[in-house]
């Protein structure tokens, strides 16, 4: 079994030829000890996270205080809270106008369903690299085509996006913009065909190039074999036998706990 | 290693085209932003290029593809402000939803039917809001009037997005692009 080294930073990441700054890049957490882990693991962990939102607010305050705990030695305390930071004014008005309709049992409960379903799925994505998800999915027994699609566009995120600055330039040269106010864009609507044209034929034909030189390289053969697999290590049987474990505590506990 | 029966439903050159038009609808919903500040508005330039692709690859499901893949990358690159269940969930439920309205209205070259089909498929995401809400148990007053501002914003800016695709399949078409796809097959 081949032991796997993923790059440092993603193929997307850094500057484009133009040197502009690209926009596509993942924030992958590369100190993280999830790194380490399997992406069905991490997957399964988050899943899990997500279904701790149907708990009474005792039980989901012994969830919160775990997770925590889970996410600090993940490192990814910063990530999460850059979730949290994002959603601040909305979980911040839930919380007022339900304590004011309602009460405070209420207004803490469900601001904290909330934010932990807007932090939770940062377990899974900023410690997975698009290979690595790819591989999942075809561990997952989705086909192997559809999980290469996935990441040959993830791949090619940059490039669109250099495509779609380059029409936009080029529209914009020709006095081509989107318009400023509702009533401007709707009788716009034709002069927007300008971007959506250029972009769709140059995606074709980037999508035949890519299926050639797939096919080209063997892709689809019927005896085809994975070149890389991934397999659950010690880590994972220990993640995910604790977090199931404490899951399951919490959802079937009875009346030994609050 | 067996593939399941229904691996074969797309060809490869399809799904790596419904694949990159995805990519293209994460990556527009970014660069070509409009300066709008009105909820939904980035709907546009997603709801024509995911009206393209089914009519690119007319096959049923080619939306929920679409829908699923963007959904994917998007969560990937940390998009939206709800998390990526959130975002997963929206850009599923659009593709989704086009792919059902378009069991309704199936021709996407006619202008009504395709504005009505970029409304109820945008539409989509605004319930993906709401269930998330009612999951959590937010209260439903409070989450309709949160929820009724910006769901005119939906509505009309995924109808302005069927329209564009409409008109950009039309003009596809007097392109000879759907003769070169022939080829392509």
């Amino acid at each position: 079994m081949l032991k796997l080294r993923w790059p440092a930073r993603p193929p997307s990441a850094g500057k484009s030829h133009r040197g502009e700054t690209r926009w596509f890049t993942q924030r992958l957490v590369e100190t993280s000890p999830l790194r380490a882990a399997d992406p069905r693991t991490k997957l399964a962990l988050a899943l899990g996270a997500s279904l701790a939102v149907m708990l009474p607010l005792p039980r989901l305050g012994l969830f919160l205080a775990g997770y925590v705990l889970l996410v600090a030695w993940a490192r990814l305390l910063p990530e999460v809270g850059r979730h949290l930071w994002r959603a601040r004014w909305v979980l911040g008005l839930l919380f007022v106008v339900d304590f004011w309709l309602v009460g405070p049992e209420l207004a803490l409960t469900i601001s904290l369903r909330v934010a932990l379903l807007t932090g939770v799925f940062a377990l899974f994505f900023s410690t997975t690299t698009p290979r690595e998800l790819g591989l999942a999915l075809e561990a997952l027994r989705l086909p192997y085509r559809y999980a290469f699609s996935l990441t040959l566009a993830l791949a090619s995120l940059s490039l669109l996006e250099e495509e779609w600055q380059a029409i936009r330039e080029a529209q914009a040269a020709r006095g081509v913009q989107p318009g400023r106010g509702l009533r401007e864009l709707w009788r716009q609507a034709g002069d927007l065909v300008a971007f959506t044209v250029p972009a769709i034929v140059l995606t074709t034909r980037r999508a035949w190039n890519a299926t050639e030189a797939a096919y080209a390289r063997g892709f689809d053969s019927p005896h085809r074999r994975p070149y890389q697999s991934l397999r659950l290590s010690r880590l994972d049987y220990a993640l995910l036998g604790v977090c199931g474990a404490g899951l399951a505590v919490l959802f079937w506990g009875g009346r030994f706990l609050p | 290693m067996t593939r399941p029966a229904w691996s074969g439903y797309f060809s490869t050159f399809q799904l790596i085209l419904l694949a990159l038009f995805s990519a293209l609808i994460v990556v527009a919903k970014i660069v070509l932003r409009t300066p709008l500040q009105l909820p939904g508005h980035t709907g546009i330039f997603w709801m024509a290029i995911m009206l393209v692709a089914t009519r690119v690859v007319p096959r049923r499901g080619a939306a929920s593809v679409v829908g699923v893949t963007s959904g994917i990358m998007a969560a990937f690159l940390g998009a939206g402000d709800f998390g990526a269940l959130n975002t997963f969930l929206s850009y599923t439920a659009v593709g989704v939803g086009v792919d059902l309205a378009m069991l309704l209205l199936p021709n996407m070259e006619n202008l009504p039917q395709a504005a009505l089909v970029g409304a109820l498929g945008h539409t989509g995401k605004f319930l993906v809001k709401w269930v998330i809400g009612v999951v959590a148990q937010a209260p439903v007053g409070f989450l309709a009037l949160g929820l009724a501002r910006s769901i005119a914003g939906y509505i009309v800016f995924g109808a302005l997005g069927g329209v564009l695709g409409a008109l950009t399949l039309l003009a596809l078409r007097r392109a000879g692009y759907f003769a070169y796809l022939a080829e392509k097959k």
